[in-house]
């Protein structure tokens, strides 16, 4: 097969429609079709994005609330221009400060010595406040599956697990964030008595937040989890027994590969769930990341508050988009057959 | 030359048989001459199924499918199960192969009652079941690696590659279930079960979604299998011509619920049979038509004919029938 049709299809299967087209036009097959193709699946959610942007504009310029005045799109846009280049004026200054390192070390001072002396805290911005969060995201979600998928794979197999597990699952699972987050706050801090520090790559209010993540987002990995390995094909059950599978083969060569859809499908729950969490738990835990920005900007009276708060609103989104993606191309990946199909 | 196991009567159906029908019960060792060939030692029986029933219970409704079921297999014989659908045929295999246990009596394999499944009785199951997160290849190396995990790693790969050779998808090693056709699929399912070096080959309704083509080459290869390995077959259909054209036996099953054998039919065609020639021989015409009559008077709720006839064929062939349960 031509290597562009492979590529197109290949881009079809994993969800991204709009670029096979580009391909397929690349290879001269029926343009005009493409061309139409490719209109239809970029035009309409550029045409969608187009009008909510036209309205929101109407809605800045032409409304006022109270003295309340609603920012419009240019002046968010301008906030994430400031942080951008906030962000690229941390990068300069911490390498500066590397470099004066180096010279130092070249002056025949130890590194230790160097660092001491060039004392160095790095400012937190806006981006390195997101990528917290995406790490705290991913610690939080990591822990759900690490707990979910074991306790999932018992209940599927077992109907007493199953049985000894649900009320305990239906009653924790429609728990809020917020209601987890004292609770977890008070035991973390009886656990962790070391004062966090700055520099920390763990500090206490990222675990804290991790944890609520974790406890929020990981029903959907254990619910489905637990169907997908109770409704593997009762055939299949049927070659591992005839082949005298033992249980960990079992679960290894035939219950896990077969659920893995169900799986990736509760993780993708999950890491939604997770992200939906997160801003919140972040909020309530003083952490530096998304969620700390949000209370820093809710609690200053700085009238620009509101365009920084729609700029991190949007981030979120996108964030949560772009997650959501991913996880639905690990899916396709990982999915045979017939089992392509992900909803 | 089957030691007429098969035409063993007894005389009555359902209740008030004071001794269940065996098949191979010491009074068959006496009778050794009658097939012109002396027998095989018979001290060791291959596979005998004793009495087995099976009463299946869901939500709370019982259902008897099978009742009273005796069957011996020697070693190396080719039994077909023919029947109308729901009547318990592949309840029957299931039990065979350890996947379900009978209800009462037992599967005795080698003298031994079959409490669960193993290797050395493969099954390929109807819809072929191959793992389709594996390639084909991939299939068939998961059978051999768990039969013979002290074979080093290249011989395993070769001996995977091997059955896939010999059932011609040498060159469709590495394609996913979903990317070869239905006759593939049952090729490759076939090739695992031979992969475990089973003794007995349990096929159910193995080409029943293939058309008549690729059945028919399918059929050929099993036959050819069956008689370069050495193998016991008990394969499940319900296609008549597959059953004669394949059988040393044709067991007919009466309808359910409590079905049970209705008839054994031997097939004494010699092998390697030429399939055409067999398929347009007088004799095969009267094995189809037997079997034909027993499935029409069975759907129609008639008892077949209550005697025990032994028919006389042109073809130098006998078939000896016997009515039972
Ligand atoms: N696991 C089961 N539970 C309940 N009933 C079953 C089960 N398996 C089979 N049966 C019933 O047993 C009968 C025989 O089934 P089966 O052996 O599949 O028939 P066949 O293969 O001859 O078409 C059917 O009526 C079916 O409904
Ligand atoms: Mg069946």
């Amino acid at each position: 097969m031509h290597l562009l049709e492979r590529a197109a299809i290949t881009c079809d299967r994993l969800g991204f429609s709009w670029i096979a087209p580009l391909l397929r036009l690349a290879r001269g097959d029926r343009p005009s079709h493409q061309i139409r193709l490719f209109l239809l699946a970029v035009g309409t959610p550029l045409l969608a994005i187009t009008a909510a942007l036209l309205i929101w504009l109407a809605l800045a310029t032409q409304v006022r609330i109270g003295n309340l005045a609603i920012p419009g799109p240019t002046a968010v846009w301008d906030r994430g221009v400031e942080m951008v280049v906030e962000w690229q004026d941390e990068r300069r200054r911490a390498a500066e400060h590397e470099a004066m390192i180096a010279k130092a070390v070249a002056d025949g001072l130890t590194q230790a010595e160097a660092r001491q002396m060039l004392n160095f805290t790095e400012k937190s911005t806006f981006a390195s406040q997101v990528l917290l969060s995406l790490r705290t995201v991913f610690t939080g979600v990591f822990m759900a599956v690490l707990i979910a998928v074991p306790l999932g794979i018992l209940c599927g197999l077992f109907k007493w697990a199953h049985a000894l597990s649900d009320p305990l699952v239906q009653l924790l699972k429609p728990v809020s964030p917020l209601a987890w987050f004292p609770v977890v706050y008070i035991v973390m801090n009886a656990l962790i008595t070391t004062p966090s520090q700055s520099g920390d790559w763990f500090p206490k209010s990222f675990i804290i937040a991790a944890c609520v993540v974790c406890l929020c987002a990981m029903w959907p990995t254990l619910i489905s989890t637990a169907n997908g390995v109770a409704n593997v094909e009762r055939d299949h059950l049927n070659v591992a027994r005839v082949l005298n599978l033992g249980f960990f083969a079992r679960i290894r060569f035939v219950i896990l590969p077969a659920a893995l859809p169900h799986i990736c499908t509760g993780i993708r729950l999950s890491l939604g769930i997770g992200w939906m969490v997160l801003i919140a738990a972040e909020m309530m835990a003083v952490s530096p990341g998304l969620g700390g920005f949000i209370w820093n900007w809710y609690q200053s009276s700085n009238e620009t508050a509101l365009s920084y708060l729609l700029l991190s609103v949007i981030v979120i989104g996108m964030i949560g988009f772009a997650l959501d993606r991913a996880m639905i191309i690990v899916q396709r990946m990982i999915s045979h057959g017939a089992a392509a199909q992900i909803r | 030359m089957h030691q007429n196991i098969s035409s063993t009567e007894h005389p009555e159906s359902g209740k008030g048989v004071p001794i269940a029908p065996r098949w191979g019960t010491a009074d068959d060792k006496g009778s050794g001459g009658h097939g012109g060939r002396s027998p095989p030692k018979r001290s060791t029986k291959f596979l005998e199924l004793i009495n087995v029933a099976k009463t299946f219970t869901a939500d709370g409704r019982r259902v008897e499918v099978l009742e009273k079921v005796s069957l011996e297999i020697p070693r190396n014989q080719f039994v077909s199960v023919i029947g109308h659908s729901g009547c318990g045929k592949s309840t029957l295999l299931t039990m065979i192969a350890g996947l379900e246990a009978p209800t009462s009596g037992s599967v005795c394999f080698l003298e031994r009652e079959v409490t669960r499944p193993g290797p050395e009785r493969a099954v390929v199951f109807q819809n072929h079941s191959l793992l389709p997160w594996r390639t084909v290849l991939a299939n068939v190396q998961l059978a051999v690696d768990t039969v013979f995990p002290k074979l080093s790693r290249k011989d395993r790969r070769e001996r995977a590659e091997h059955w896939l050779v010999k059932v011609g998808l040498k060159e469709h090693l590495h394609k996913y279930p979903h990317e070869i056709s239905g006759g593939m699929k049952q090729r490759t399912g076939i090739a695992r079960a031979l992969a475990m070096e089973p003794q007995v080959l349990l096929l159910d309704e193995p080409f029943g979604a293939l058309d008549a083509l690729t059945r028919s080459t399918l059929q050929d290869e099993v036959l050819r299998l069956h008689q370069e390995q050495h193998l016991t077959v008990f394969m499940v259909t319900h296609d008549i011509d597959e059953a004669v054209l394949c059988s040393d036996r044709v067991v007919m099953m009466d309808n359910g619920p409590r079905a049970t054998i209705g008839r054994i039919l031997d097939i004494t065609e010699p092998r390697p049979r030429e399939r055409v020639a067999f398929m347009e021989s007088q004799a095969f015409a009267h094995y189809r038509t037997e079997c034909l009559r027993f499935l029409f008077w069975r759907k129609h709720g008639r008892e077949p004919e209550p005697v025990v006839k032994a028919v006389q064929v042109q073809a130098a062939s006998t078939a000896s029938l016997a009515i039972a349960g």
